[in-house]
Parts: C-alpha cells; sequence; structure tokens
C-alpha cells in the first residue's frame, strides 16, 4: 500500500474552547466567599482561605505534614465539581470559586463531627486537652446537637503508655493520623501506626516496640483532641490556667522558639513555637524538661559565708561583703573572672563590663553545662543557649577567652586565688570541681540554683532565670532571638547584670545600668557588631493571646483560682521532680 | 401603720406629745411578752432540738436550730462514690467557675491496677481538694458547674464558728462526707478498669443481644466469636 492511498486525516473535532488565559500571569486566581484570592500555583484551599480570613474547620490537615484528607472536616462546595471536595487537598485553579458556608457544607461538617463524635467518650472532665480542643471548638461551632448513637460505644484501652513521655488515650482517638505521618515524615521514626479496622481501629506503637523518640511529645502538641498525652504535663494543670509567654529553650545551643505556660511562678510546659529559621515547628523531649531547672531548686536568698557558716544575708549585706573582699584584688593577678555560656546577652553584656573595667581582668574563663550526644533534627552537642554570645562580647570588649580547663589547673597551680564566677553551671561533673572551689580564697558566685558550688562560695547571690526577665540569646547558626519575661524573679533573685552593676556601684562607684535589661541592651549592645544591628524592641515576639477559648488567666486579684497564702506554698510544690 | 400624706408630725398633737405612741410600742412589748411567756409560738415553723414543752418564740440558738427551707445553700460537701472515695475527678470546673476563688485543687492519678474498680476506671482524683470557708460567698456556682455531682450544698447547716483562720480551710475530709450519690451513666458500672475490654467486639455483640444467636467465649485469650444457626 502506498504512502498517498492512506486516507486523509479526518479533521480534529474543535474541542472544549481554550481556558481564559490566567488574570495573574504565574498566579491562581479565584473566588472564596465572595472575595477575590490571588495565590501561588499548587496553594491548597485551607491555606488560600486562611489569607482572607475565613477559616475552612480540619482536623489531618497540617501544614508541614503530607497530605491525609481522612477527617473530611474541611469539605467546602466548588464551582467545578457537583461533590464538595477536600479543602486541604485540593489546589486552587484559575477561576474557581470555593463557597465555605453554605447551608450544604454546614450540614455535612455537622454530619462529619456527629460521626467523629460518635465513639468519643466526652470525658473532658478529666482531659488535659479540655480548653485547647478542636473537637470542642468546633462541636460548639458546628455542630451543637446531642449524640444520636443509641447503644453503649466502642471501649478502647483509655491510657495505654506508649513511650516514656506518651501516653495515649485511644478512646479519644479521632485517627487523624497526624500523629502517624509525623514520627515517619520529620522524626524520621516510624514508630507508630494505625491497627485494627472499621470502629475497632486505633493509634498504637508496632508490638513490641515503643514510642520513645527525642521528638515523641511533638505528637501531642499536634494531636487535635486529648488522645496523645505528655506524661510530664498529665493532670497537673488545666489548659485555661496557663498563660503563654513566649521564649526561647535553653536546652542546647539550637535555641529553639518556645511558649512558656506559666501560672504564678511557676512553669508547667514548653509548647514549639513556629520559626521557619529555627525549629519550625517542632522541639525534642529533652528541650521540653529544660523548664525544670528553672522553676526548682532555686537559689533564692543571698548566701554569706563558706561551708558550716553560711547564712542567708539581705541583698545590701552581700554586695557589701562581695564588694569589700573584691576591691583589694581588683586589678591583680590571682582573681579570675567565669562566665557562662547559658546566661543571656544582657547578663553577658553587664556582667563583662564590669569585669573588665572594674575587675579590671583581660581574661574570662568560659563555663556552661557539660555537653551532650546531638541527635539528627534539632538537638546539638553545645547544651548552652549562648555561647556564640558569649564569644562575641567577649571579643568586642577585648576580653580573651579562656577554656574551664585552664581554670582548674591555674586554680590547683595556685595562680588563681579568687573567683568571680557569672552562672552556677560548671562544663564538668560539678563533685569534681567542689575540691579546686574548696581551694579558693574568695568565691564570689552568681547561681540561679542550689548545688554544692553555692556551698563552696563565700559570697552567692541569687540569679534570675531566662524566664524572668527580658533577653536575647545569640544560637548556633548566629542569629540573635529575643525571649520576653514570663514572670518577676523568684524571692530575691535578680539578672545577672543587675548584680553586676550593683557590684561595680558597690565597688567603685560608678552609677551602672540597674533600671531593665532594655537599658543594658541600649548601653552596651552597641559596641558588639554582632549585636549593633539587632533590633532588641522590634524583634521582640508579641506576647499575644492563643487562639480559642480565653479566660482569664487569674482573676481580679491577680491570683489564679484557688490560690492563697496559705495553701500557694503547696502550689510551688505542685511541680513535681 | 399609715399616716395621711398631709400631716406635718411637729404640729399633730399626738405625735408631739409621745405618749399614745409611746404607749402602742409598750402594748406592742406587751403582747410579744405574753405571748413568748404563755407559749403562743406559730408551731408550723420547726426548731430542732427543743428540749421540754417550750412554746416560746425566740430560738436559743446554738443549743436550738431552726430548720432550713428546701434548697437552702448550706456548708459543701464532697459525695462519695458507694465505696466510699470522693466522686470528684479534679476537673477544676468548680475553682474555674467561683468567683471568690476559694477552691484550690491539686489533681493525681490512680493506679491502674487499684484495688477499687471505680478508681481503676476514673484515673484522675483531688490529691487535695481545698475550700476556704472563709472566702466563700455561698453562692452556689460550684455545684452548678460540676459535671460529676461531686459537690453539693445540701448539708443544710452553715459553717460552724471556728477558733482559729485555719480552721476554716476545709480539706478533703472535712468535706467528704453524707450520703454516696450513685448515676447509672457511672462509667465505673459500664467497665472494669481503663483498659481494654477483655471481649474487643462488644459493640457488635449488644447490637445482637446477648440472648440472640451469638455465643462468646471469653474465657480464650483470644475472644472466639461463633454464629449459630
Amino acid at each position: 500500500m502506498s504512502a498517498d492511498a492512506k486516507p486523509a486525516e479526518p479533521p480534529k473535532p474543535a474541542g472544549p474552547p481554550k481556558p481564559a488565559p490566567p488574570k495573574n500571569p504565574g498566579f491562581i486566581t479565584c473566588t472564596i466567599d465572595g472575595h477575590e484570592v490571588v495565590v501561588k500555583p499548587g496553594t491548597n484551599m485551607v491555606e488560600a482561605a486562611r489569607s482572607i480570613g475565613s477559616d475552612i474547620p480540619y482536623y489531618c490537615y497540617h501544614k508541614r505534614l503530607s497530605i491525609a484528607a481522612n477527617c473530611r472536616m474541611c469539605l467546602v462546595e466548588v464551582s467545578n465539581s457537583p461533590k464538595l471536595a477536600p479543602a486541604c487537598q485540593t489546589a486552587m485553579s484559575e477561576g474557581l470559586v470555593v463557597k465555605t458556608s453554605t447551608v450544604k457544607v454546614k450540614e455535612v461538617r455537622r454530619s462529619v463531627l456527629e460521626l467523629l463524635l460518635l465513639n468519643h467518650p466526652v470525658d473532658c472532665a478529666i482531659c488535659d486537652q479540655a480548653g485547647e480542643c478542636k473537637l470542642q471548638d468546633y462541636y460548639m461551632r458546628y455542630d451543637f446537637q446531642p449524640s444520636r448513637l443509641e447503644g453503649p460505644k466502642v471501649m478502647k484501652s483509655k491510657r495505654k503508655v506508649l513511650g516514656p513521655a506518651v501516653v495515649i488515650d485511644q478512646e479519644r482517638c479521632i485517627l487523624c493520623s497526624r500523629c502517624v505521618r509525623f514520627m515517619a515524615e520529620i522524626a524520621k521514626k516510624p514508630q507508630l501506626g494505625i491497627f485494627g479496622r472499621g470502629s475497632h481501629e486505633r493509634v498504637d506503637v508496632f508490638p513490641g516496640g515503643a514510642l520513645d523518640s527525642n521528638y515523641s511529645v511533638n505528637t501531642v502538641d499536634i494531636c487535635p483532641v486529648g488522645a496523645l498525652l505528655s506524661r510530664d504535663f498529665r493532670f497537673r494543670a488545666r489548659a485555661w490556667f496557663l498563660s503563654a509567654a513566649p521564649s526561647v529553650c535553653s536546652g542546647c545551643s539550637r535555641g529553639c522558639n518556645v511558649y512558656a505556660d506559666y501560672m504564678g511562678q511557676d512553669v508547667y510546659r514548653y509548647r514549639p513555637r513556629d520559626n521557619e529559621a529555627v525549629n519550625r515547628s517542632w522541639m525534642c523531649d529533652e528541650g521540653r524538661l529544660t523548664y525544670k531547672p528553672l522553676v526548682q531548686n532555686r537559689l533564692v536568698q543571698p548566701m554569706v559565708g563558706r561551708g558550716a557558716d553560711q547564712r542567708e544575708a539581705p541583698r545590701s549585706e552581700a554586695l557589701a561583703v562581695a564588694s569589700s573582699k573584691l576591691r583589694p584584688l581588683a586589678g591583680q593577678g590571682p582573681l579570675a573572672v567565669m562566665a557562662s555560656a547559658a546566661c543571656s546577652n544582657e547578663d553577658l553584656l553587664g556582667a563583662l563590663s564590669f569585669a573588665k573595667g572594674s575587675l579590671g581582668v583581660s581574661q574570662v574563663y568560659v563555663s556552661g553545662r557539660p555537653g551532650g550526644r546531638p541527635d539528627e533534627l534539632l538537638l546539638t552537642a553545645d547544651r548552652n543557649p549562648n555561647r556564640k554570645g558569649l564569644e562575641a562580647i567577649a571579643r568586642a570588649l577585648g576580653l580573651g577567652l579562656k577554656p574551664f580547663a585552664d581554670l582548674v589547673s591555674a586554680i590547683e597551680s595556685g595562680s588563681v586565688k579568687a573567683l568571680y564566677a557569672v552562672g552556677g553551671d560548671v562544663p564538668i561533673d560539678v563533685a569534681r570541681f567542689v575540691p579546686a572551689a574548696e581551694r579558693l580564697e574568695l568565691f564570689v558566685l552568681q547561681a540561679a540554683n542550689e548545688g554544692p558550688l553555692v556551698a563552696q562560695a563565700h559570697v552567692a547571690l541569687p540569679a534570675a532565670s531566662h524566664l524572668e526577665d527580658e533577653g536575647s540569646f545569640i544560637q548556633e547558626a548566629g542569629l540573635v532571638q529575643r525571649f520576653r519575661r514570663a514572670f518577676p524573679p523568684r524571692g530575691e533573685a535578680q539578672p545577672h547584670w543587675r548584680w553586676a552593676a550593683e557590684l561595680a556601684r558597690e565597688l567603685a562607684g560608678t552609677t551602672g545600668v540597674t533600671a531593665s535589661s532594655r537599658e543594658v541592651w541600649k548601653a552596651l549592645a552597641a559596641q558588639v557588631p554582632e549585636l549593633a544591628g539587632f533590633d532588641w524592641d522590634g524583634a521582640a515576639p508579641v506576647a499575644r493571646k492563643a487562639p480559642g477559648i480565653n479566660p482569664l488567666p487569674a482573676a481580679a486579684d491577680g491570683r489564679p483560682p484557688g490560690y492563697r497564702e496559705i495553701v500557694a506554698d503547696r502550689a510551688r510544690g505542685g511541680t513535681q521532680p | 401603720m399609715s399616716y395621711p400624706a398631709s400631716q406635718n408630725p411637729h404640729e399633730d398633737i399626738r405625735e408631739s406629745t409621745y405618749v399614745p405612741e409611746l404607749l402602742k410600742g409598750m402594748a406592742i412589748t406587751a403582747r410579744v411578752f405574753w405571748r413568748n411567756l404563755f407559749g403562743e409560738r406559730d408551731l408550723t415553723t420547726r426548731v430542732v432540738e427543743r428540749k421540754g414543752l417550750s412554746r416560746v418564740a425566740t430560738i436559743a440558738y446554738p443549743e436550738e436550730k431552726p430548720v432550713y427551707p428546701e434548697g437552702y445553700r448550706g456548708l459543701h460537701r464532697l459525695v462519695p462514690r458507694d465505696d466510699g472515695r470522693p466522686r470528684c475527678v479534679a476537673c477544676y470546673m468548680c475553682a474555674t467557675a467561683c468567683p471568690a476563688q476559694c477552691i484550690y485543687i491539686e489533681a493525681a492519678e490512680y493506679d491502674p491496677v487499684d484495688d477499687l474498680r471505680a478508681s481503676r476506671v476514673i484515673e484522675k482524683y483531688p490529691k487535695a481538694f481545698v475550700i476556704d470557708q472563709l472566702r466563700c460567698v455561698v453562692c452556689g456556682f460550684c455545684v452548678e458547674a460540676c459535671p460529676k455531682d461531686a459537690i453539693r450544698m445540701d448539708t443544710f447547716t452553715h459553717t460552724p464558728p471556728e477558733y482559729s483562720r485555719q480552721s476554716f480551710i476545709y480539706p478533703v475530709d472535712k468535706l467528704l462526707k453524707g450520703t454516696a450519690a450513685v448515676h447509672p451513666s457511672d462509667p465505673w458500672y459500664r467497665r472494669e478498669g481503663s483498659g481494654e475490654p477483655a471481649h474487643v467486639h462488644k459493640e457488635a455483640h449488644t447490637r445482637i443481644g446477648p440472648a440472640g444467636r451469638v455465643e462468646v467465649d471469653t474465657g480464650k485469650p483470644v475472644p472466639v466469636t461463633r454464629f449459630l444457626k
């Protein structure tokens, strides 16, 4: 058969008309609830709707996890389909019209909630999630009708211990699979799975396994209901009594952004705060427990004397004793200064300026907490939040930094006889440093916690923790991060910079900055190139209320319900070890 | 006793001499005096703990006490379960609702293998439950807020006087008293503990009915459901 014998191709049918060119080239233009929205291609409907302020409810969607679209809460009406579309899974397309609050959508939301609540035990009275629970919020907003279930609910395990930090109540679970996806995708340790069928499905660990990843408590944070619970926080406080202070975790040099949830002068938990540059939405389990030394076993009163002679003293007396003992040694060789890499920039600015100006030292020994094992996601080996800050400030002030080991050998050889220490942490086992501290003829210590070093100090001054003062850290990548004050310092404690300024006043009669850490920053930060460009006020995270129900954290007289002087001591003891 | 509105007491002889009014007052006093003396008390008001046949109207409190009316909001009590422990699950609803902030609660967890079935099921209990009766304004919001019928004000008595302020701080052992409350909806009547029930197919089992056509053998480690013809 020759080529020309081939029958001519029939003319192609006209086909559908070509779509109109995009209204905004490179972007998707669509309509949500009557508002025109311009978004990047690939943006899903939940994020697009949020940008114009119409909230689409969801349980299983999380912006940092893969899309599961299994809770069906986010179904919305779309113009290109007769059926409702899951908003979390559907990307916006050109010219799409989305309606998020039509009668049909509302009816479907109510039905979905009824299904999710079918076997839910509704034991909000003993549930730690109550008050920040999406089931409660959405029930009040979209469902609000009694259960129509006849007969008993399916019963599952109500307190199964999954690992060292997490316990699960399988009855409360709505099977959104956020936790399963988190462990598989972010923590990269797929320790959780969904087992069973139908209404007997439950989230559990694999047989013989345990949820022992260092990121397991993140599953508690992302759990939209009260199924996964933190064993540390469980039953210790109701969520509506807690206030949240935007802060920075001081557990390692990563500097994860956190909310410190506190009531009175007690922190109850850390929650990760979104920061794309540092920790995204996560933090490690080890870091979550670092609030404990900030509230437990605190030094709250200045101590004067050493060993058996040690006694509590008022601030003025402690300052007088410390300055009278430091005065003859200022500028002499045997006096050394030790600064902890766990102190904030403001503390170090104040204390190192005092060390250089009044004590006349040219070198500073670096102390801090001992290092540890890093892990693959966030936790770093250096367990001090501000080593970069210490290095930058010492460099700017012209102070040399010497390792801690040199200090121990210098004390043992007798070349250092007096020590002014900023921060009570040492990078070796404290018991090994105590014999060296005993040899010191003068030991002035500013420490936040009680411990064997306090017993060795001639003058121990109680320091504030970073939750008790405004300030900043420089984390390992060189980012300066601001944290906010949660509550005033305990007892007689005050920040390192204020102790240093008061010592300087006693010692040399100079009028140091004693007003606030902001004044310290304004006076001293300009000389440090790493800090000079940092907008201290502008970078402060806004202490804004969490979304949802916001009852007053305390009543008119500033005390939480049930709080009274007589029982206040027990309230403080409520922070368990 | 009514007066015409136009009457000026300063110009009225009856008023300005005081004598008729004085006698009128004396008459009232005398009437009550004689009635008390010979006992004409209104007997519809009951007085408890009165000894003898006295019908005197004045109640010699605290030796004698009137009976408080139905619905009287008296001293709080923590309602016990039928096994004697408090029904309270330390949910802090009362402490949240309390306008006087007089309730202090510390929660703790029952052992999953507790001796008592209800404690195994309930998980949470108040390690400390303290009411400061001096701060309390007896509004009854705590009773209304309680989702577990665990606090009531049905003691029909008020806070007794004490010699020290500390004695008005009522801990659990002072509050836990009275008759137990039992509700069929209490979760410990539905399950043995907070673990998963031995028979996981309970739902299907109940839907068909225990006397229906399904026989369930829970004796074996793995439950076996056998359908009968």
